[in-house]
């Protein structure tokens, strides 16, 4: 049962390491189709809980795999997610990053970064929206989310204050509305 | 010798192309280095961090390799500054650099948030808790469309390649087809998309220039 869940997480995150074009952010629709809808590992509040955490947590944005797999499988989960999520792709980017000053300068080479960069825009938005769909649609939360935005678009501020600041305002909010 | 944070405002300028590098560094070092970029990054300014601490403070590379380095690990598939860690230790010290650099960006920060994610659930029973994440969340998903909308316009250069931005959201966010499908039916024909954008661009300079 355990090793069938370590398994599971392997398959369902290698694909996604070489598709993952974008970043961290660009799983986040797939793996909460994949965690919340078809395993029913997490439910939608705990798949709101992890991404919060992995946002507000230091590092890479894509601390939502080693905490998925810990949520799925424990330890080893952790680890086999990670492994699975930035193994194949780091032995991709290794073979590539070799033959990648040689095609400098070429249409071709242009073409896979503007190609590739229309894809990730994509992804981003489509994990945005699953990310919105699982946090449910509250008015609390579309002013949050609709204010951190703004506030980026036209103000380059750190995203930890953003952050704490953003769920201070809503836990305050809340509190004082029950 | 010192953390990158505090280091940041020194007015050394990068190392230019012909400029003296430095001895590259042990393995132990490499990791540590990475390691502290790691802890010390928050919502995502890693790859400036380490552009800045290995091309300025230490200078073990010069700007146009981290850069082109940099624009490798946005177009590879995987996470953006791992790829970047992984390219800057790999011209370092090989593979075993690589592993290094991999490894420091991502073992101290996958501890940590699983440890975070330890002491929420020793204490959410407290209903503030719950209701300080789910603001998190939400100023985190506006960080999100932020993101999603910069992408947009600096990718969706021509009204074709705006349709496979759309076709990607529709597909993956609403239609919840399978992003492996997806991207492996999309990818390509925005790559030959924009592989005709600049063909006709370069025809076009090329005309004017005769003209």
């Amino acid at each position: 049962m355990r090793n069938d869940l370590l398994w599971a997480l392997f398959v369902m995150f290698v694909p996604l390491s070489l598709l993952s074009v974008g970043g961290g952010v660009s799983i986040i629709a797939a793996l909460h189709h994949q965690t919340v809808e078809t395993f029913g590992w997490l439910t939608e509040q705990q798949f709101v809980e992890v991404f919060a955490i992995s946002r507000a947590a230091p590092g890479p944005g894509s601390m939502i795999v080693p905490l998925i797999g810990w949520k799925v499988a424990g330890l080893a989960g952790a680890a086999i997610a990670s492994v699975a999520m930035f193994l194949p792709s780091s032995i991709l980017v290794y073979g590539v990053a070799k033959l990648w000053n040689r095609y400098r300068g070429t249409p071709v080479h242009a073409a896979f970064e503007r190609g590739l960069a229309a894809v990730a825009a994509g992804l981003i938005l489509a994990g945005t929206l699953a990310i919105f769909q699982a946090a449910g649609t509250g008015w609390l939360a579309w002013i949050v989310a609709g204010g951190s935005a703004a506030i980026l678009y036209w103000r380059n501020i750190n995203p930890l204050w953003l952050l704490f600041g953003g769920g201070g305002l809503y836990a305050l909010v809340m509190h004082f509305m029950k | 010798m010192s953390d990158p944070i505090r280091r940041a405002g020194s007015p050394t300028p990068p190392l230019g192309d012909g400029d003296p590098l430095s001895p590259p560094p042990g393995l132990l070092e490499l990791f540590w280095v990475f390691t502290k970029i790691g802890l010390m990054s928050f919502g995502g300014a890693l790859s400036t961090w380490i552009h800045r601490e290995v091309s300025v403070n230490r200078r073990w590379m010069t700007e146009t390799e981290v850069l082109s380095g940099l624009a490798l690990a946005q177009i590879m598939p995987g996470i953006n500054v791992v790829n970047l860690s992984l390219f800057v230790g790999q011209r370092l010290r090989g593979v075993a650099g690589a592993f290094a650099g991999a490894m420091g960006i991502l073992a101290a920060p996958s501890v940590i948030v699983v440890c975070i994610s330890l002491v929420y659930d020793q204490f959410s029973h407290y209903a503030w808790l719950g209701d300080l994440l789910n603001g998190i969340a939400a100023a985190a998903i506006g960080m999100l469309i932020h993101m999603g909308v910069k992408a947009t316009q600096r990718s969706a250069r021509s009204w074709p390649l705006l349709l496979v931005v759309a076709g990607i959201f529709v597909g993956v966010g609403i239609l919840k087809l399978h992003m492996v499908i997806v991207v492996a039916l999309l990818g390509p024909v925005s790559i030959w998309l924009s592989y005709r954008n600049i063909m006709r661009e370069r025809l076009a300079r090329e005309e004017s220039g005769h003209a």
